[in-house]
């Protein structure tokens, strides 16, 4: 038959883990079943810094036009990776164009007039659901 | 058993402007039943992400693409509605007589018209002085303001763009403040668009009326050709209660189900046809227009490609801009941008359709939207090249079809003839005249323009035609 075969386990291989488990729990052997131990924990906390390495220094070469204090940018990405988590700055097409301009939205940088060459302050992430009434250019004559 | 002289099932739009009506016409002394499946939830509670869509009150089946988007809760989906009012075009009543397309309605426009300035004037709703369909009075508040985008495309369509009707509101009204822009519409963080809740309290409030929420309305109870009550389940298992005037709110999915539980044999168009507009984003980069400078979340209505020579073909399109601020990355050109939908009306397919199965449970089958409907996505790249001809454009870019318009229409028709229709003119049940239903699942078509004020129409035109 030439249908797809599921992958099995040989009745001597599950017979071997299930004796290797006792023997370990026995021994007082810690048994895990995908939970990160402590290295891959560290490696995981250093991958996360290094990408949120990666995204400050991509904030401050796209805004080459304003002046952002470290501080700000490592809290927006914070707050941006909280929002849509690691896996939509992970593309392979780069980084999505909101992850520029959300940070513009989430700074005095509009409200004091769009102006170039100054410092700007990261107020706190773009979600008008949380904070109404923030549009920034909204006119209402 | 319990009884009442008026059972509504459902509490959203179609309901509360019916019971609004009724309790207008209704006799001394006479008492109403709401009855709603889902919970009665505040505003607050809406605004940390309640109910939450983890139970599924319907299968779906076809098209893995398809969303049908509607809140289960007290007020419908008024709570996640985002407020666009436009009306129906005139044209929109007659499509089979004008294009020999889908089914004229078993209504004109005009026979409408006072019920759309009383449902406008309920919701509080702002638009503009000059509109592309007829008016017998003003809008009861002023227009929105338009923002740069919308003023260039009025600009190069004068006679076709209009400042978009809407209930949120240009200045505050009762407990609503005005609309501030937040553009987070869909739960309005400041309680300013109309929802049931807000704007229809004293109704649902009113001593004659009785709502019970977690009521999960069945069927009718039918006996001698008419109904004589309705039964369902809650929590403390299945209740009947008596009424000799049933009118069914709810939505286009549940409508037609209630009617199929009640009567596998009754009107064979029953769950038939069920539908949305279907639409396409697109978003035009500019040169020399500082955009977003409206004054609330979506701001222009363009008609040019609604009453065009070739409806016959294509189907109407109404452009619907956005003024939520989408910024360009592009340092000093961060608001040359505009984004707007290009919005299909679409006809009914029988294949597309609700049916009940064995556990009692809708199920929506949808294999489509009409090739009627889908000529009009194909020619997107067309119509949006043609709508900015006449602006500073760099770019455009169209994607879509969306999976969804959030407007649930067309499973239980209106029209005269009982072999093509469920309901009469007056939305009279053709089987069980004493069963009123109303919403949008009585539409014979999904025209272009959001369906709720129209539907909040039908529901103050119904209850004066049955009551009066």
């Amino acid at each position: 038959m030439g249908g797809n075969k599921e992958p099995s386990l040989k009745r001597r291989t599950w017979l071997g883990l299930g004796i290797g488990t006792l023997v370990a729990a026995a021994a007082g052997a810690t048994v895990r079943f995908g939970l990160p131990d402590k290295k891959e924990r560290q490696q995981g906390k250093a991958k996360g810094q290094e990408l949120t390495g990666t995204l400050i220094e991509a904030l401050q070469d796209n805004f080459d036009y304003i002046q952002l204090l470290e501080e700000d940018a490592k809290t927006y990405v914070r707050d941006y990776l909280a929002a849509n988590g690691s896996k939509r700055v992970r593309r392979k097409s780069g980084l999505p164009e909101d992850f520029f301009t959300t940070f513009l939205l989430s700074t005095d940088f509009f409200v004091r007039g769009a102006k170039t060459g100054t410092q700007v302050k990261y107020l706190s992430f773009y979600d008008p659901e949380k904070l109404p009434c923030q549009h920034p250019f909204a006119k209402f004559d | 058993m319990e009884s009442y002289d008026l059972i509504c099932v459902g509490s959203g739009f179609a309901t509360h402007f019916f019971l609004k009506k009724w309790l207008e016409l209704a006799p001394p002394g006479q008492r109403a039943l709401v009855l709603e499946k889902g919970q009665r939830w505040t505003h607050a509670d809406h605004l940390r992400g309640l109910p939450k869509a983890s139970t599924p009150s319907f299968h779906a089946k076809g098209s893995r693409d398809k969303r049908w988007i509607f809140t289960m809760a007290f007020g419908g989906s008024s709570n996640c509605w985002v407020g666009n009012t436009p009306r129906l075009m005139p044209s929109d009543f007659q499509t089979r007589t004008l294009f020999g397309v889908g089914e004229d309605w078993p209504m004109s426009y005009d026979d409408l018209e006072t019920f759309y300035l009383e449902a406008e004037q309920l919701m509080g709703v702002a638009g503009p002085d000059v509109t592309p369909f007829p008016r017998s009075a003003p809008y009861p508040l002023k227009a929105h303001r338009m923002n740069a985008f919308d003023r260039a495309l009025q600009r190069a369509w004068p006679k076709d763009m209009f400042s978009l009707p809407c209930a949120r509101p240009t200045e505050s009204i009762g407990t609503r403040p005005r609309c501030c822009a937040s553009s987070a519409c869909k739960r309005c963080p400041v309680d300013s668009k109309f929802t049931i809740l807000n704007g229809m309290a004293t109704t649902s409030a009113d001593p004659r009326v009785t709502v019970l929420a977690d009521h999960d309305v069945l069927s009718v109870d039918v006996a001698g050709g008419a109904a004589v009550g309705v039964r369902g389940r809650n929590a403390s298992g299945e209740f009947r209660i008596q009424s000799d005037l049933i009118f069914l709110g709810a939505n286009a999915i549940f409508n037609p189900a209630i009617l199929l539980r009640t009567d596998p044999n009754g009107p064979p168009q029953t769950g038939l046809g069920i539908t949305e507009q279907v639409s396409v984003k697109v978003v035009a980069e500019t040169a020399g227009i500082e955009n977003f400078d409206g004054s609330t979340y979506m701001t222009g209505h363009g008609y040019m490609f609604y009453d065009h020579e070739n409806r016959k073909e294509r189907p109407a399109a109404l452009v619907e801009t956005r003024n939520a601020p989408l910024i360009r990355n592009l340092k000093d050109r961060w608001r040359d941008i505009g984004h707007f939908k290009l919005i299909y009306e679409d006809v009914r397919r029988p294949e597309n359709r609700v049916s009940v199965n064995g556990d009692g449970a809708p199920t929506v089958h949808f294999e489509g939207h009409s090739a009627y409907a889908m000529r009009g996505v194909e020619e997107s790249q067309r119509l949006a090249e043609a709508l900015v001809e006449k602006l500073p454009v760099e770019s455009l870019s169209v994607s879509g079809p969306q999976r969804t318009e959030s407007h649930i229409m067309c499973s239980t028709p209106m029209g005269n003839d009982e072999k093509t229709s469920v309901v009469d003119r007056n939305l009279r049940h053709h089987t069980y005249p004493n069963v009123i239903v109303g919403g949008s699942s009585v539409f014979p078509t999904a025209a272009a323009a959001n369906p709720t004020l129209t539907l909040s129409a039908l529901s103050l035109w119904a209850a004066t035609k049955n009551l009066r």
